[in-house]
């Protein structure tokens, strides 16, 4: 069995080949895959982030979600939306505050040690979600990050209001300085 | 009052005004500024096969997908648009009498992923 791994822009494909074993009974297969994401978290402002993850709802809704290999023969049965099973769980920091979620998480539970939580949505027992969307989504917000802009806009203010004071009292000295000079010429 | 104080006194609130000025500005760019990610019209996640798959005994489904996104261990890979992810992927093929046919089943997810690793298992029903 091979695993093959095709990487686009917007999407990236996995699938394996493999000789279709003779049996007479169903066989049920595991395989587990470890990958980095990326863009599946975008930056919305300085702390505020997003996690959004788009589901087909069909091969023939929009283009955007028309699969690329519906021509390839290797393609022949989709599973999307309803025939699809899926679970989303979302491990994040506690400082990282949740804003938003959709569909409405269905459990929220801290680590044991408290420094981690939870968001679980089952999306195959509620297909009715995808009535509705295509994404399953969280907005959240890093504490420690919103801190910084805080400090970095306090520090800003300070900086700012001592140096324009500055500046205009060595203009003042310097508009006194030449006064001085013209009295006494 | 001497000229190197004069000087002194005109300079000195010129020049630390200005130092500070760029400060704060340049704090002020940065808490504004940050590097936006937008969501790139990508597809959407599906899988597909090359052969009728069966259907699990519990449920009308005939594909499993379950994505644990670790964001706590890949913290400051978040800042990038960047998660740690973990598929675990199920799926059922029926019996086969047939001989060496070749089957294809994949999965298909949104934006880039960059495989780390795999594993897998199969067993009979």
């Amino acid at each position: 069995m091979s695993v093959v791994e095709e990487n686009g822009l917007v999407n990236s494909i996995f699938y394996m080949e493999f000789t279709r074993p003779r049996t007479t009974e169903a066989r049920k297969y595991n395989l587990a895959l470890y990958f980095e994401w990326e863009g599946i978290v975008s930056r919305e402002a300085y702390s505020m982030f997003s996690f959004a993850l788009p589901v087909a709802l069909g091969v023939d809704s929009s283009a955007e979600f028309r699969h690329p290999y519906m021509q390839n023969p290797n393609a022949r049965y989709m599973y999307y939306a309803e025939t699809l099973g899926l679970r989303v769980e979302l491990n994040m920091p506690t400082h990282f505050e949740i804003k938003q979620t959709y569909p409405q998480v269905e459990v929220m539970r801290a680590d044991t040690g408290g420094d981690a939580r939870n968001l679980i949505w089952e999306i195959s027992a509620e297909p009715q979600y995808f009535k509705a969307t295509q994404l399953v989504s969280a907005d959240f917000e890093d504490t420690s990050l919103s801190e910084t802009r805080s400090r970095l806009m306090f520090d800003s203010g300070l900086y700012m209001g001592l140096g324009v004071a500055l500046i205009f009292n060595g203009v003042h000295e310097a508009v006194r300085v030449l006064a001085e000079r013209r009295g006494k010429t | 009052m001497s000229l190197a104080l004069k000087s002194a006194v005109v300079l000195f609130p010129l020049l630390a005004g200005g130092f500070l000025t760029f400060l704060g500005g340049e704090r002020l760019y940065e808490a504004n500024t940050f590097q936006v990610e937008g969501w790139k019209a990508p597809f959407g996640l599906l899988a597909f096969s090359s052969e009728q798959l069966a259907r699990f005994s519990d449920a009308k489904q005939s594909f499993s997908i379950i994505l644990q996104v670790d964001m706590k261990g890949s913290e400051a890979d978040v800042l990038h648009g960047v998660a740690h992810c973990t598929a675990f992927i199920d799926f059922l093929l029926p019996s086969y009498d047939g001989g060496g046919e070749d089957v294809c089943i994949g999965v298909q997810f949104p934006f880039r992923s960059f495989v780390r690793g795999t594993g897998g298992t199969h067993q009979g029903l």
